[in-house]
């Protein structure tokens, strides 16, 4: 910490800085400042937002893309563009390249870098004048948020992992629950997920309104990062791990706000509205807001219901989708790959479907194990690797009035285009809505396939 | 950035809930640059013409009045631009999306917190066809309808609007301590550096 101030801000030195197409604002506050990038190897681009998935390209996004590389280039910074074989989602890259690590402080012109807290980092996402800050200084002015804590007990089960835990959290609190904290996610269910299961619940954590999201780092995080290009190796390895060790919260550690969950009472998750915080079992039926005393949380219920063209009282299982998207960087690592296939398999979608893996190396590692022939012959389309029908910034967008399942991180209005209807779930649950051709409890369809 | 004193305008009703970003500013406006202007596009997919911004008595509005969890969602600072190029200078709602609170502190508009009752009579009286509300940040009260109550704003922030200060020359005073910071931590952790 380079400085503090007596009003409790504290100047925070960035150790990585990533940016993509959609920071070009802070570059052109740079030029109109005639400012210098001072610590340039810090400050990393990829190109994730506007990249083309398939084969159908789009000018005015090639265009971002482009401009997103003559920024990098005037600055001499490194850039995970297009003719990069490792181009990813800004925070698949990050992780899998080794770049993010325990006790880093992490930050990107973008909301879910909050991702990245799975290793112990402090990862939070800024925005355009911050990213300006933080490429003239290496360093941001912030408070020192308030602390909750997630204990997740127990095993969940088959079925359900990750994805249901963040969203049953977050129907929990609301989407507004963690406001103002920095939430730690701990517990045995946490202990017991993988590095891409915890980077899931951490992307996850900017849905409930905490900036930031973490897990104390431990032998899985450093199996993790052993051999990765950008991790330290070697002896400076083993000197750095016992450093990461080191930073998890003390035993007896005061949260201001403590969470409790058991993950057996977790079921497998759907959202219904236009809010992460409408998040229901998919057992549920869904909600009826004239037996709602509160007037505010009854509008929004029918807000919900009506964008999303549903009625009060309607079973979750009824409802009939469109298409599925698999992708994104909650839901498009190895892992959510081999679980939607693992569904798949052997079955055919009765919807059409885009399966979008996170970077060009979750890619490869699918065609080795042949996970892009299962999804091809279920009927689904195997494509680049971008932010895709996430968000739809490179023309991959969801008709409107269509509905999606998607594995995505946000049922907003519009989120995957005009009108678009959007239903958040695990990769595994989005294959059993393509495979049952509306939105179904995957745990039948992976009896003995686990 | 410009500052803010106090403010007697019309204000705008928006009796929305979790009004993320995405709805503030859709994705596929955002390849503009700044200089382009982003008014024209703030809540563009939601203008139905009984939409409260279409309104005729609604017209000029500088303040906006909304429910919870307002600016929820990406970090896209163009949400903040679309409210500032329409010509908005202060938001009163219960809660903000953290990121969008702090961009919007960095253009010069005010994210004013009420209670979600306080909104809820806000809302209903705006709703009555009153239009001219005041906000006085130098003593952090809303006043309306010869009715007064106080919001909350963190204190730091209520600075930097009072006086239109913007973080970056403040930092780069402190150059050289940044430089003797870096310095010393690549000893302490060499696993930062990156060539
Ligand atoms: S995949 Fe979606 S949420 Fe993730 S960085 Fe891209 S647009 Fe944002």
């Amino acid at each position: 910490m380079p400085s503090s101030r007596e009003d409790g801000q504290s100047l925070i030195w960035i150790d990585r800085h990533f940016f993509h197409e959609g920071s070009h604002h802070a570059f052109n506050q740079l030029r109109e400042r005639g400012a210098a990038v001072v610590y340039p190897t810090l400050n990393i681009g990829v190109a994730d937002h506007y990249v083309p998935t398939r084969s159908v390209s789009d000018a005015a996004a090639m265009g971002m893309v482009e401009q997103l590389s003559r920024n990098a280039a005037a600055h001499e910074l490194r850039l995970f563009g297009l003719s990069h074989a490792a181009q990813g989602i800004v925070h698949v890259v990050g992780p899998e390249q080794g770049l993010t690590l325990p006790g880093l402080t992490v930050v990107c012109g973008d909301s879910h870098t909050s991702t990245h807290g799975a290793f112990g980092a402090l990862a939070f996402g800024i925005g355009a004048s911050e990213v300006a800050h933080v490429l003239m200084t290496q360093t941001l002015w912030q408070r020192r948020p308030k602390r909750l804590r997630v204990t997740v007990n127990g095993r969940p089960g088959p079925g359900t992992g990750a994805k249901d835990m963040a969203l049953s959290i977050i129907a929990h609190i609301g989407a507004d629950g963690a406001m103002g904290h920095a939430v730690e996610y701990a517990g045995e269910a946490v202990r017991d997920l993988s590095m891409e299961g915890r980077l899931t619940l951490c992307n996850l954590a900017i849905e409930s309104g905490a900036r930031c999201g973490m897990v104390a780092p431990d032998v899985t995080t450093l199996g993790y990062l052993q051999g990765r290009p950008f991790a330290p190796s070697g002896e400076a390895f083993e000197r750095a791990a016992q450093h990461w060790l080191g930073l998890g919260s003390d035993a007896d550690a005061v949260f201001d706000r403590e969470v409790l969950l058991e993950a057996d009472s977790i079921a497998p998750i759907v959202t219904w509205g236009v809010s992460p915080e409408d998040a229901l079992p998919i057992t549920a039926t869904l909600p009826d807001p004239s037996r709602v005393p509160n007037e505010a949380r009854a509008a929004q219920i029918r807000d919900g219901l009506d964008y999303m063209g549903l009625h009060a009282g309607q079973k979750l299982t009824e409802i009939a989708v469109d298409r599925v998207f698999i992708g994104s960087c909650t839901n498009a690592r190895i892992e959510d790959l081999r679980m939607a296939a693992a569904v798949l398999a052997g079955r055919q979608a009765r919807v059409p479907g885009l399966v979008s893996p996170g970077s060009r190396l979750v890619k490869q590692q699918a065609e080795q194990e042949g996970l892009d022939r299962v999804f091809r012959e279920a009927g689904l389309e195997w494509a680049d690797s971008g932010c895709s029908m996430c968000v739809g910034m490179n023309g991959d967008l969801v008709p409107a009035g269509e509905r999606c399942a998607s594995t995505t991180n946000r049922n907003f209005k519009g989120r995957q285009g005009p009108g678009a209807r959007t239903h958040l779930m695990s990769p595994a649950m989005a294959a059993a809505a393509a495979v049952q051709g509306h939105l179904a409890d995957v745990r039948p369809l992976l009896e003995g396939r686990l | 950035m410009e500052r803010f004193l106090w403010l007697t305008a019309t204000a705008c009703p928006l009796p929305l809930a979790n009004v993320d970003t995405d709805q503030l500013i859709p994705a596929r406006f955002m390849k503009r640059p700044r200089s382009a202007g982003y008014g024209d596009y703030l809540l563009h997919d939601l203008r139905a013409p009984d939409f409260p911004l279409m309104r005729p008595e609604r017209q000029g509005s500088r303040i906006l009045v909304a429910r919870r969890n307002f600016g929820s969602g990406s970090s896209r600072e163009a949400a903040v631009y679309a409210l500032v190029d329409h010509g908005f200078r202060c938001v009163l709602a219960p809660s903000f999306g953290d990121i969008f609170a702090g961009n919007a502190v960095n253009n010069g508009l005010v994210p004013a917190r009420l209670g979600e009752e306080e909104i809820e009579v806000l809302l209903a009286w705006l709703d009555a066809g009153n239009t001219t509300l005041t906000v006085d940040l130098e003593a952090q009260s809303v006043e309306a309808g010869g009715r007064q109550w106080s919001f909350a704003i963190d204190p730091v922030w209520r600075t930097k609007l009072l006086n239109g200060w913007s973080d970056i020359d403040l930092t780069l005073s402190h150059r050289d301590r940044i430089a003797a910071f870096a310095a010393a931590d690549a000893w302490c952790r060499p696993w930062v550096r990156l060539s």
